[in-house]
């Protein structure tokens, strides 16, 4: 599976997902949120997959001890992960990375990276190059990111205060 | 009105070229049509009957001569001639070429206008009074936050792809005429106690298959307060709000299900977690959206006995100046009503010649800008009193002065089958045979204010559930039937309409409507309107006469 990351950089995404009553291998993986709450292990996995019903606020999990969360989209147009995303990053202050994984695609991007992925998992079928320019696809925005503040209302803002 | 900046030009812009470029992959082959269907819709693309429709944004019903005449030049060269203006405020056309679309949005994009969110599952078009800024009962001008709801909205990432459709309207007035209760979220701008200004917020309205009259979740929230508050409850509907039935997903089915208190105590929740971060607006970002909906020049002026005299020679003229000139805050002005509810004509169509006539009376009589109304006509809000005799003449040479407004004959109407791939029933000419029932003029006025309101299906895109008299049309075994309510209304005293009985046929259905005028017109007391007198007298006595 191709990773494209916010820098314009990819990766292969290699770590295994076990769900419950699967083994867990010897090395990194990733646990689903089920298997994590019934095996409490003592150290965090390399990832942890959300499904994306839950609230992450009513979580209990040691966010800091995470590399990376996974958010799931059953399908592009169920769009309850992009909430999520920004309530990992602007509440819980999740500081590592955020993967976005199923049904990942081009035209979507831009407004994933706008709530807090920094890693996409894409479709098999979709267009790298495609993908890539997608992240840069408008130059502004009328709200802030969760990376920058940056928003057209906090401009006109610092426009006025200086004129 | 509000002008673009370089921030909300860019805006527009980038996602002409990103749409056009999405366009090119889906022709190309390269982009699957489950892909670009939300893609296209977002941009106001509809696939339809016979060709695809586009819907543009009229933010909240404002336009301005030239943004009409970019209306009437896209009429003209990608469509057939006319356009169709919405119950949201909006325009639709129905015979543009997929491929051409770009290049509409582009010339849309000239005039400081786009489709963005025009349909699919985001937030639409804020709409509001179409008299906001004249009426003389509003409080303030709501077309300030309706602006900043714009912004925030547009393109919002979060917001895109929600459980379904979301529609927020705003109105100012005791009056509401931007039917805000049956809304996604209505905004009421009110005065508390303590002389501050701000919104009672109403949430999960609706029509369609489930009408509801929005309930209260706040009585009363600070202007500054507004965005992060409207952040909570799309955060609250986008976590919960139903994804396994297209037919459950709106809001207000989460607001029934989870019950308006529990519901407002989730929105609560979320909002005391963001309600001081980067959406606190600031009252100088207030005053600077206010500050682009300052009345215009307004010249000192007197009533002209002139017209009075026209009116006693001219009952044509005295008809329309009764009926479609309405009072304005401001002493010698008023707001003129421009009829799009010509006897024969589908309610809410406009030709490209009517458009550029509107945009020169604009021009001539009323400081560049007209209005979309929620009832589908036109309105020119600021026209001197002397200049009324000109401007009806001018109307009345291009069909655009029929002396209906508020009368049966003001019918909301959807396109239906003619147009539509969701219809079960051809409301528009229902609609010309309820025309030819009711021509009467004397019997219009004698009939007072009777909102009719028709749609063609279960969607309600013509508003039915909440017309004094509403029709739906349904099938049955392919055969055209219309179910009839009565009661119903959009204002401040929102009610859903009851139903009279089993559905009719077709050729049945303005004998029927006629039967029901009849007795209100035998029962009726005083100067009451028919929703009045249904509401004393109950259904009873109207479905004895129809199903006797």
């Amino acid at each position: 599976m191709t990773v494209l990351l916010r820098d314009g950089s990819t990766s292969d995404q290699t770590l295994p997902l076990i769900d419950v009553d699967e083994p867990v291998p010897a090395g990194p993986h990733a646990l689903t949120l089920a298997r994590w709450q019934a095996d409490a292990p003592a150290d965090a996995p390399a990832a942890l997959a959300l499904p994306n019903t839950e609230d992450p606020e009513s979580l209990a999990l040691p966010w800091k001890d995470l590399p990376a969360i996974w958010l799931e989209f059953p399908s592009f147009t169920d769009g309850r992960a992009y909430s999520q995303a920004r309530v990992l990053r602007e509440r819980i202050g999740f500081e590592g990375q955020i993967l976005a994984r199923g049904d990942v695609l081009q035209d979507q991007i831009f407004y994933l990276s706008r709530c807090g992925f920094d890693a996409f998992e894409l479709r098999d079928d979709q267009s790298l190059e495609g993908c890539r320019a997608a992240l840069a696809e408008f130059s502004t925005a009328y709200r802030d990111s969760t990376a920058a503040q940056d928003s057209i209302f906090r401009r006109r803002r610092q426009q006025g205060a200086a004129a | 009105m509000y002008q673009y900046d370089q921030y909300d030009q860019t805006v527009v812009d980038e996602r002409v070229a990103q749409f056009r470029e999405q366009t090119r992959r889906y022709l190309a082959g390269e982009l699957g049509e489950d892909e670009f269907r939300p893609l296209r819709l977002q941009n106001g693309l509809y696939i339809q009957r016979f060709a695809p429709m586009l819907r543009i944004a009229v933010p909240y019903g404002l336009l301005s001569s030239q943004q009409l005449r970019m209306l009437a030049h896209i009429a003209r060269r990608y469509d057939k001639g006319y356009g169709h203006f919405t119950t949201r405020q909006n325009i639709q056309f129905n015979w543009p070429k997929l491929e051409t679309v770009p290049d509409i949005l582009a010339d849309l994009a000239s005039v400081q206008m786009h489709a963005i969110q025009t349909s699919g599952n985001c937030i639409r078009n804020t709409t509001s009074d179409h008299l906001a800024g004249v009426a003389k009962d509003e409080l303030e001008d709501p077309r300030p936050y309706c602006e900043i709801i714009r912004q925030w909205s547009t393109l919002h990432p979060e917001f895109a792809y929600l459980p379904r459709k979301f529609k927020i309207a705003v109105s100012a007035a005791p009056i509401d005429r931007a039917a805000t209760r049956v809304h996604d979220i209505g905004l009421h701008l009110i005065e508390n106690d303590s002389g501050e200004r701000g919104f009672r917020v109403y949430v999960g309205g609706g029509l369609g298959r489930t009408p509801i009259i929005g309930p209260e979740i706040r009585g009363f929230l600070p202007k500054v307060h507004l965005l992060s508050y409207l952040e909570a409850i799309l955060r609250v509907y986008n976590r919960l709000g139903r994804r396994d039935n297209k037919y459950k997903a709106r809001i207000k089915i989460l607001v029934k299900e989870t019950g308006p208190e529990r519901f407002a105590e989730l929105v609560e929740a979320e909002w005391d977690k963001i309600r001081d971060g980067a959406l606190h607006l600031t009252d100088e970002e207030l005053a600077r959206f206010e500050a682009h909906f300052t009345a215009p020049d307004y010249a000192t002026l007197n009533d002209d006995p002139a017209v009075a005299e026209r009116a006693e020679a001219d009952l044509g003229f005295a008809n329309w100046l009764t009926h479609n000139v309405a009072d304005h805050k401001v002493p010698g002005y008023r707001a003129v009503f421009v009829s799009l509810k010509a006897p024969g004509e589908a309610p809410g169509d406009a030709t490209d010649a009517q458009m550029d006539r509107v945009a020169d009376l604009a021009d001539a009589h009323s400081f560049g800008e007209l209005r979309v109304t929620h009832d589908q006509n036109l309105l020119l809000a600021d026209v001197p009193h002397a200049d009324l005799p000109a401007v009806y003449d001018a109307l009345q040479e291009h069909a655009l002065a029929t002396p209906n407004i508020g009368t049966i004959a003001d019918m909301i109407c959807c396109p239906g089958l003619d147009f539509c791939s969701l219809a079960n029933a051809g409301s528009i000419g229902v609609a010309n045979e309820l025309n030819a029932v009711f021509d009467d003029l004397d019997e219009q006025y004698d009939l007072g204010e009777l909102k009719l309101k028709m749609s063609g299906c279960m969607n309600g895109c013509g508003h039915h559930s909440v017309g004094h008299i509403g029709i739906l049309g349904v099938d049955k075994k392919g055969e055209e039937w219309y179910q009839l309510t009565l009661g119903g209304a959009s204002t401040e005293d929102a009610a859903l309409g009851d139903r009279l009985g089993a559905s009719v046929h077709r050729k049945d259905v303005a004998g029927t409507v006629r039967k029901l005028v009849d007795v209100y017109v035998r029962e009726r007391e005083g100067d009451e309107r028919f929703l009045d007198t249904y509401r004393r007298i109950g259904m009873d006595p109207f479905r004895a006469e129809i199903y006797q």
